[in-house]
């Protein structure tokens, strides 16, 4: 049985405010931040999510910790639906599933010191019955993500980017949870910092039996960590396969473009010779018609324009929504 | 309890602030002016050289002297004495208007923020109304539905100035709920109790805090301009207001006697506000290294 | 060859800070040829941001040059009063792109407006705005602006990230200037995104000939950009190499460490760490200040501070190992 599994996921924000536009009597935008999202994680899998800012990719992270309601479709944590846990079963998800957010600092209260950050959930979950050993627990946690103990008393803007990542995966890491959902926990750090995260996440990873939900934005860091991609494209997952097959084998021409807009640093090309996608993603509010990456896509054709692809099996395991394969 | 981690942990952030304080000048400055004035409410009939009310008709408005270190009123009063005695109302209308205030502001506020909706709407609307009218205009109005007394002045200048507190506390917690690490609690299940009393309210602490500072000071301020026009403390009662009134009829005969409240006002207003500034800096982690 | 449009000589910068200096910038020696895209590649506080400053002189007043000179074209620039400097180096010979370009713009104004002040400005107040219009559009036009009339009108709200980062490279353009500084500039911006904007930079140098300093922590932008790469450690500059030559055969370790820390460069189990963290200005480690954290460090590292050396053609490294 698969750890998580989403079914058909639907998230939409409706945009009606405002008096002139009520006057106005247009109806509610539906803005599609994710539109029929199914995947699912197995057990001690890490499954990265990669896509362009708007992609909806933020949106099926917070819903899959029920951070917020979904418009339809169904979460599935061991077998159970998330949206109708109970108040003591959604505390044990809470406990048994957490968040590691994008911007390492401003994901710690600058009030707290380490020490009260990492603590906290253990307090909140009530696991502590006599907080005088607290100080050995916090520093038993400091202690699996590399961080000595001196590092209990500071406050979080005097830590460093890095240390602060740390803090966050320690209080993440406080309740022996099964499920980590890492929102982009590299980004923004220096290229050696991020490898050291890298490494540790890896190693956390064996060592506790986790299972990871890794949003992204970099198919080389997705590599390295990953076993399974699913690549989003306006609210859409548009090829979702192994990490070795989108690596040797993709088909999706997003994908293909994902991939010829940082090649790395290991063979010799330019920008300049580079086939660089055309456009920018369009605004979720007014998608395009038919396939929504159509206007970007040098191998459009009719079809395309008006019919919707749907994601289908190219070959076992390998799914994608793209006219050209079916 | 004082064998646990929490406390001692308070202690620590405790004796960090109280430390960070001792290298800021205006602490000093500030907390020596709020001593005087709170050890003068106190401990008046002991400090006070003579009787505040005890009139002595040969003595009028005579300049300082020996026996009357700051003079006499126009009833032959000892002003010092008066001045000390008028510490009382003056703490009573600073500290309880901004209890009240404050109080009512963050409970009002929070709850339009968190919960919205209709009664975001209801609250806001009782904030404009109050802010509507012209201070002076609501004071006097409710004054003379209640009658002039010193919890009638307290209470109503705490009412007063709420809808301050309220709009800060609302705009800033609405802010401090988008954080991410409102976000990363909720994520770890936190309920709103302790999202709010762990993460929000002491984050937006600094900017109330700063505020009541200053109108503590304003309080004082509105206390004196009520009681000189006869609407707050009753003679013979002193507060400054009510001496200010009473040495503004001797202006050109005894230009002094109008120095002596006037000054204790100005100092009390520096006292406030200079001891909540460097309050807010020193509960600021962020705004100092560590000592 | 060609003269060399930048020459820094033995550049050293200090910061005041609480009543004592600290050198943020040291022994920076490097030549930037005519139309060549040089990429400045460090860490956070490796002191790329404050050259790239230093040579536009944007620092702030706490900062100061205590050493060395920088030459543009030949003459030395460090020695231009204040009023010359603005005149004839900044905004015409030199221009600059920064991180974010929503900064950069103003909001109150139209696109159009602000493009055609520059031209206003450019013609020395000569011609009128009106005539200039035709020239702004076509500018947008040619860095890829659909619909540059419709555009022109626009305000910088209605633009998106990679659209205000093409305003920005037209306006750095239009003074058709020898040298472009250029701070980051797609850093906000994604992938694909990233990937035209720096197509369309790279078919601008080739177009205007101009030498492009390109400050950047992405090795693996870089990659595809430059044509060498100068790494940066700590406010010095410890490996200057052309780029193919840096990724295939890094002479520094700090260069190695850092390439091996990329999960593309090396598909291992397990990706290389640099243990430590870049130390601050004011605790720089005596030495070579990369020695704490290196795995070849030897005595001497710990003693001198190695300088730049052509370790093979134009392949420069700052380390002992090539001495020994």
């Amino acid at each position: 049985m698969a750890l998580v599994k989403v079914k058909n996921l639907k998230k939409y924000f409706v945009n009606n405010d405002g008096l002139l536009y009520k006057l106005a009597n247009k109806g509610p935008i539906n803005v599609k931040a994710v539109d029929d999202v199914s995947f699912k994680i197995e057990k001690e899998d890490t499954l990265a999510v990669v896509g362009e800012s708007g992609c909806g990719k933020t949106t099926v992270a917070r819903s899959v910790l029920r951070l917020i309601e979904p418009t339809a479709g169904e979460i599935l944590y061991k077998g159970k639906s998330i949206n109708d846990f109970n108040k003591k079963e959604l505390k044990n998800f809470r406990s048994d599933a957490q968040m590691i957010l994008q911007d390492p600092r401003s994901s710690l209260n600058p009030r707290f010191i380490v020490e009260e950050i990492v603590s906290e959930p253990l307090y909140i979950h009530d696991q502590i019955e006599d907080d005088y050993n607290l100080l050995d627990r916090v520093w038993e946690l400091l202690d699996m993500v590399g961080l000595a103990k001196r590092y209990s008393e500071l406050f979080p803007h005097e830590l460093s980017g890095g240390q602060a990542r740390r803090v966050g995966i320690a209080r993440a890491l406080a309740l022996q949870p099964e499920f980590i959902v890492c929102d982009e926990p590299t980004s923004g750090l220096d290229i050696s910092i991020m490898s050291a995260i890298l490494n540790l996440m890896k190693k956390l990873q064996q060592k506790y039996q986790l299972t990871y939900l890794w949003i992204s934005h970099n198919l080389h860091e997705v590599r390295y960590i990953s076993n399974k991609v699913a690549v989003m494209y306006l609210g859409k997952i548009v090829e979702i396969t192994d990490t070795e097959t989108i690596f040797n084998n993709s088909v999706h021409p997003y994908t293909e473009a994902l991939f010829s807009s940082l090649r790395g640093v290991n063979d010799d090309w330019n920008y300049k010779e580079q086939d660089i996608i055309k456009g920018e993603v369009p605004s979720p509010i007014n998608p395009p018609s038919g396939c929504s990456f159509h206007p970007r896509c040098k191998y459009s054709f009719d079809k395309c324009k008006k019919i919707e692809p749907e994601l289908e099996a190219v070959e076992a395991g390998h799914l994608a929504s793209c006219h050209l394969y079916n | 309890m004082f064998k646990s981690q929490k406390f001692f942990r308070f202690k620590k952030k405790t004796i960090r602030v109280i430390k960070i304080m001792k290298q800021d000048y205006r602490a000093y400055l500030g907390g020596s002016i709020i001593m005087l004035i709170l050890i003068s409410a106190i401990f008046a009939p002991l400090i006070a050289p003579a009787d505040p009310y005890k009139t002595n008709v040969t003595k009028r408005l005579e300049g300082p002297s020996l026996e009357n270190l700051l003079g006499t009123d126009s009833l032959g009063r000892d002003i010092l004495s008066r001045l000390i005695y008028a510490a009382r109302p003056a703490v009573l209308v600073s500290f309880g208007g901004i209890i009240i205030s404050l109080i009512v502001g963050i409970i009002l506020g929070l709850l339009a923020a968190y919960v919205g909706g209709i009664l975001e709407s209801i609250i806001l609307f009782i904030f404009d109304v109050i802010r509507a009218f012209p201070p002076i205009i609501l004071i006097l109005v409710l004054l003379s539905i209640v009658g002039p007394s010193l919890l009638s002045v307290i209470v109503i200048l705490g009412v007063t100035i709420m809808p301050r507190y309220g709009r800060v506390v609302r705009a800033d917690t609405l802010s401090e709920k988008e954080e991410d690490f409102v976000e990363a609690a909720r994520s770890l299940g936190a309920d709103n109790s302790r999202i709010i009393f762990k993460h929000i309210l002491p984050n937006i602490f600094a900017s109330v805090l700063v505020l009541s500072g200053m109108d503590m000071a304003s309080m004082i301020m509105w206390e004196a301009g009520l009681s000189f026009l006869g609407l707050g403390l009753q003679p013979p009662l002193s507060s400054w207001g009510v001496m200010l009134q009473e040495s503004y009829q001797y202006i050109q005969t005894a230009p002094l006697m109008i120095v002596w409240p006037a000054l204790a006002i100005m100092l009390t207003m520096l006292g406030f506000s200079t001891f909540a500034e460097s309050l807010r800096v020193a509960l600021n982690p962020k705004l100092n290294q560590e000592v | 060859m060609p003269d060399k449009i930048l020459k820094i000589n033995d550049l050293a910068v200090e910061y005041k800070n609480k009543g004592s200096y600290l050198r943020v910038l040291e022994d920076i020696t490097l030549e930037l040829d005519s139309g060549e895209i040089l990429a400045l590649v460090g860490e956070s506080g490796s002191g790329k941001s404050t050259l790239g400053k230093t040579i536009l002189r944007l620092l702030p007043d706490s900062a100061r040059i205590i050493k060395g000179g920088i030459f543009f074209k030949g003459k030395d620039i460090c020695n231009l009063s204040e009023k010359d400097f603005n005149d004839q180096i900044r905004g015409q010979e030199m221009a600059m792109v920064i991180q974010n370009p929503q900064n950069a713009l103003n909001p109150v104004f139209k696109v159009g407006t602000q493009i055609l002040d520059i031209l206003y400005f450019k013609s020395k107040k000569q011609k009128k705005r009106k005539e200039l219009k035709k020239e702004a559009v076509q500018i947008l036009k040619k860095v890829g602006i659909s619909d540059p009339e419709y555009r022109f009108n626009e305000y910088p709200h209605q633009f998106s990230g990679g659209m205000k980062q093409r305003v920005m490279l037209a306006m750095a353009f239009i003074s058709n200037p020898s040298l472009l500084i250029a701070d980051e500039p797609t850093t906000a911006l994604d992938l694909t995104v990233e990937a035209q904007i720096l197509n369309l930079l790279s078919n601008l140098v080739d177009e205007y000939k101009t030498s492009i300093l390109y400050i950047s922590h992405d090795l693996g932008v870089v990659a595809g950009l430059s044509d060498r790469i100068a790494v940066m450690y700590a406010g010095g500059i410890v490996e200057i190499a052309q780029t193919r030559e840096l990724f295939d055969h890094p002479n520094h370790p700090y260069t190695e460490a850092l390439l091996k820390c990329l999960p593309d460069y090396q598909q291992t189990e397990k990706l290389q760490t640099i243990p430590g963290e870049v130390p601050d200005p004011g605790n720089y480690p005596a030495g070579c200040k990369f020695h704490p954290r290196c795995s070849y460090s030897f005595d001497r590292c710990r003693q001198e501070v190695p300088l730049l050396k052509e370790i093979e053609p134009d392949h420069f490294s700052a380390c002992f190992l090539n001495e020994r």
